[in-house]
């Protein structure tokens, strides 16, 4: 029920159809670890609405309806030229191709790990590999000092090369427990359970109800009918529509 | 419901979204990590201090909130330093900074708090991190309200207050 029509715009290249993404969305993690449970990901219209942010994001700097380097790099500093270790990370994560841009469905994939209902594992792991800079499937003892240094470059901290090495000597003591002097996935996991704060970047807390919002902005009456399954409007639109 | 929603309507700058009137900006930050600070146990005192992950997340480069909002500006919109203070010392400045200045204290922490004041245009929040026993990372951020009014108070009237010896 609620049909979906799509809308006869030109669509970016990579673009897929916000049901596939909505069912792909969190709910794809559930299944994938062998367990049948429904996890709300992201709706048709929450998807409808990244595709207007996504269509803003993409065209900022190269208007071809692909987000590039810059154009992240525009929306989170505000400067298209700052470069960042940790921008780049997600630049690659998010490209999951791996063909220099971020498609519309690699866009929205990616963002559903940041989606409060999103499996705690998914946010784990997502974590994990934006930290193992060199993809080799561990976190190694200089990808997390090359980080640190590099975190105390863009910002105003001043600590001595001394503290930075009894930093991470430290924090490579508590999570290295195998000591073996990386961090594997299960360490790291084990880690995090201890420390739950380090993957707080891992959620946009309102990630869904700014999307609501994004929604009825810009929604007619006619769109409320079509809404009416994911939100049961109806009777509110009738309301609104005879005040 | 609808009222309900435009309530909690956010003001984007953007041709995406129509500004609703008489709304207020939502704190995009920290809730999570508020959350996860009041669990912590009290015994374990190696875990109130940061941690070499702690500190990479503290990078703009992982905050996407910035995706979203149009008004957020990793710039200008916070400051993090190191400080020999004792964190004790520093949050007495800060509560009496928010009292002359009659802002109210919305939430509290053992070494944080989040002030509102001049009808919601002015919020901040200012958290204290343990490095160390002898050192500190002061964070202060703008968590809603207006950019220009957290700039203007944070730069000429909280910083210097919090920095002088």
């Amino acid at each position: 029920m609620g049909c979906y029509h799509s809308k006869r715009t030109k669509k970016t290249p990579g673009y897929e159809e916000p049901t596939v993404l909505a069912a792909e969305t969190p709910c794809e993690y559930a299944l994938s670890e062998g367990s049948l449970l429904q996890i709300p990901g992201f709706t048709v219209s929450e998807v409808e609405a990244l595709y207007e942010l996504f269509k803003k994001l993409s065209s900022s700097v190269i208007d071809d309806g692909l987000i590039h380097k810059e154009e992240l790099q525009l929306a989170l500093f505000r400067n298209k030229n700052k470069r960042n270790l940790f921008a780049d990370r997600i630049f690659d994560l998010f490209d999951v191709k791996r063909n220099g841009v971020i498609e519309f469905g690699e866009f929205v994939r990616s963002l559903g790990v940041f989606h409060p209902y999103a499996p705690v594992e998914d946010k784990i792991h997502f974590a994990f590999r934006l930290y193992d800079l060199r993809q080799t499937g561990f976190i190694e003892r200089d990808e997390l000092k090359e980080m640190v240094m590099a975190l105390l470059h863009e910002s105003d901290l001043l600590l001595s090369d001394d503290f930075v090495e009894t930093i991470v000597d430290k924090t490579f003591r508590d999570a290295d427990l195998k000591g073996d002097g990386k961090i594997d996935p299960d360490e790291w996991k084990e880690f995090v359970s201890k420390n739950p704060s380090l993957i707080k970047n891992m959620t946009l807390p309102h990630l869904n109800s700014i999307l609501e919002m994004l929604e009825f902005a810009w929604v007619s009456i006619q769109e409320l009918h079509r809404l009416q399954v994911n939100h049961n409007l109806l009777g509110a639109a009738k309301i609104w529509s005879t005040a | 419901m609808f009222d309900a929603l435009q309530s909690r309507s956010i003001g984007f700058n953007s041709h995406i979204a129509i500004k609703k009137g008489n709304h207020k900006e939502i704190n995009f930050y920290d809730e999570e990590l508020n959350k996860a600070d009041d669990e912590k146990k009290d015994g374990e005192l190696a875990s109130t201090s940061l941690n070499a992950f702690d500190i990479i997340s503290f990078s703009s480069g992982l905050n996407l909130s910035g995706l979203f909002d149009d008004s957020y500006n990793s710039v200008d919109d916070g400051e993090r330093f190191v400080s020999t203070e004792s964190p004790e010392n520093l949050m007495k400045k800060v509560e009496e900074f928010a009292k002359e200045e009659r802002l109210r204290v919305k939430r509290r922490k053992e070494l944080g708090l989040e002030m509102e004041g001049q009808n919601g245009n002015l919020m901040i929040s200012v958290e204290v991190y343990r490095l160390t026993d002898t050192l500190f990372v002061v964070e202060a951020k703008r968590s809603g309200g207006d950019a220009g009014c957290f700039k203007e108070t944070w730069k000429n009237k909280l910083k210097p207050v919090i920095m002088a010896t």
